[in-house]
């Protein structure tokens, strides 16, 4: 499945970039994340609960942050598990200037397999779309919090 | 396949219902008809601990009608409107709608209020509902609240219903005067689910003019989305086959984000938006004709 789209913070590059590599921001924006545990550079552990009205599944899932170039992109991996079936997703990221703002770009793509694969295909487009929106608004929410 | 373990509540009022669910909260699931519910927590897709049985409450399966108003109780099955003849003579979509979904098992034991609580974006309920205006009245331990259309279906199988709310009923007004509506559906082959489904309802005025008219869509966003651009390129003109298909050719717009998928792709599903706006609308006017 192809993921792709953008989102807009009202900050400039330092700070969305600064924002997108906190532990905390993470932590406090990743979908039901219970716990995000550091385990090795730009590495971490997560148990998240992921999903849409009452259809959740707990993962457990490693992210990795790899090729970053500061200020500018960087590549985002996530690994996780569940007893619905297991995602992998690799996802490049990119931000650019914009008036008085930052646009984040995101292009990537998730393999989905198991349960949640077969039946749940009709639903996991729109549901991932929900999913990441509310996390770029949970981040852009950290932002304005953070700036006052 | 089997569900997760859960625990099983059989609630005997609407209050009781609501004690439990706040008893539970995240944890309990309210279920009528499960034909919804169910196949998923088979999946393990959803497993809630504690399901809270309001199938047999008393007095919520009905359809009355009072100062132009009809009022349809949450529990009333698909098969029970389907069946109605009064709503068979004057809002035709809904039996029709009925008719399309899933099969006789499902239209036996499915309900109205489980259908849109569940949101599911290709259910056929949802976009009749919008295009009726209807509302949605919802029961929590604060009291009743009243919600409408427009803000009752947020996105994919997200009402605006709280956590610890109950729907007990949708009502609307039934359309007055020369009126008739339709719902025209391309299903799923295999699941029957729509893949575009589209409500249509016309008013034609005593000059034979479309008065005021009224179109949604089932199936191709993630909630069920008004086509106002087709309603206001065609009210005030002759309902025409012409005028129908010039005002259906907009039925795309304004929609912002369309479903795609192994059945359907997104360029696909609004192209069939404009061949099955002017189906329903056209079959809404001739209704409305004839009424």
């Amino acid at each position: 499945m192809h993921v792709n789209g953008s989102y807009t913070f009202k900050a400039d590059k330092q700070a969305v970039y600064d924002l997108m590599m906190s532990k905390d921001a993470l932590a406090h924006c990743l979908p039901g994340c219970e716990n995000l545990e550091e385990i090795g550079e730009d590495a971490y552990r997560a148990t998240l609960k992921i999903g849409i009205a009452g259809i959740k599944g707990t993962y457990t899932c490693t992210i990795r942050t790899t090729e970053k170039v500061p200020l500018e992109t960087w590549t985002l991996t996530i690994e996780g598990q569940a007893k619905t079936g297991n995602v992998k997703g690799v996802g490049r990221f990119s931000l650019a200037d914009a008036d008085d703002s930052t646009e984040l770009t995101y292009d990537g793509d998730a393999d989905i397999m198991g349960p949640l694969a077969g039946i749940g295909q009709r639903m996991l487009a729109p549901a991932s779309r929900t999913i990441i929106g509310k996390f770029f608004e949970c981040m852009s929410g950290q932002l304005s919090g953070s700036s006052q | 396949m089997l569900p997760g373990e859960f625990e099983y509540h059989r609630a005997g009022s609407v209050d009781e219902a609501i004690k439990l669910i706040q008893q539970f909260g995240g944890d309990g699931k309210f279920i009528a008809g499960g034909h919804s519910l169910l196949p998923l927590m088979k999946l393990r897709l959803a497993e809630p601990a504690h399901l809270i049985d309001i199938g047999r409450l008393p007095n919520m399966a009905y359809v009355r009608r009072g100062n132009g108003t009809v009022s349809i109780g949450a529990l009333t099955t698909h098969y029970q409107l389907e069946a109605n003849a009064d709503l068979a003579k004057s809002v035709q979509l809904i039996p029709e709608a009925a008719a399309h979904i899933g099969d006789v098992q499902v239209r036996n034991r499915g309900t109205v209020g489980g259908s849109v609580a569940h949101a599911d974006p290709a259910s056929d309920l949802p976009s009749v509902l919008v295009a009726l205006n209807a509302e949605f009245v919802a029961k929590g331990p604060k009291g009743e609240r009243t919600i409408k259309a427009a803000d009752f279906f947020e996105d994919l199988m997200t009402t605006s219903l709280g956590e610890d709310e109950l729907l007990t009923e949708i009502r609307f007004q039934a359309p007055q005067g020369k009126s008739g509506s339709a719902y025209e559906k391309l299903a799923n082959k295999a699941s029957h689910y729509s893949v575009v489904g589209a409500a249509a309802i016309v008013t034609l005025g005593g000059d034979g003019n479309v008065q005021d008219c009224a179109l949604a869509f089932s199936g191709v966003s993630s909630r069920p989305v008004r086509a106002t651009a087709v309603e206001n390129a065609l009210k005030g003109k002759q309902p025409t086959a012409e005028n129908i298909a010039s005002a259906a050719s907009h039925a795309a717009e304004g929609i912002d984000y369309a479903l795609s998928d192994i059945h359907a792709s997104d360029e696909y599903r609004l192209a069939m938006t404009k061949v099955y706006a002017k189906r329903a609308l056209t079959k809404a006017v001739e209704r409305a004709r004839n009424a």
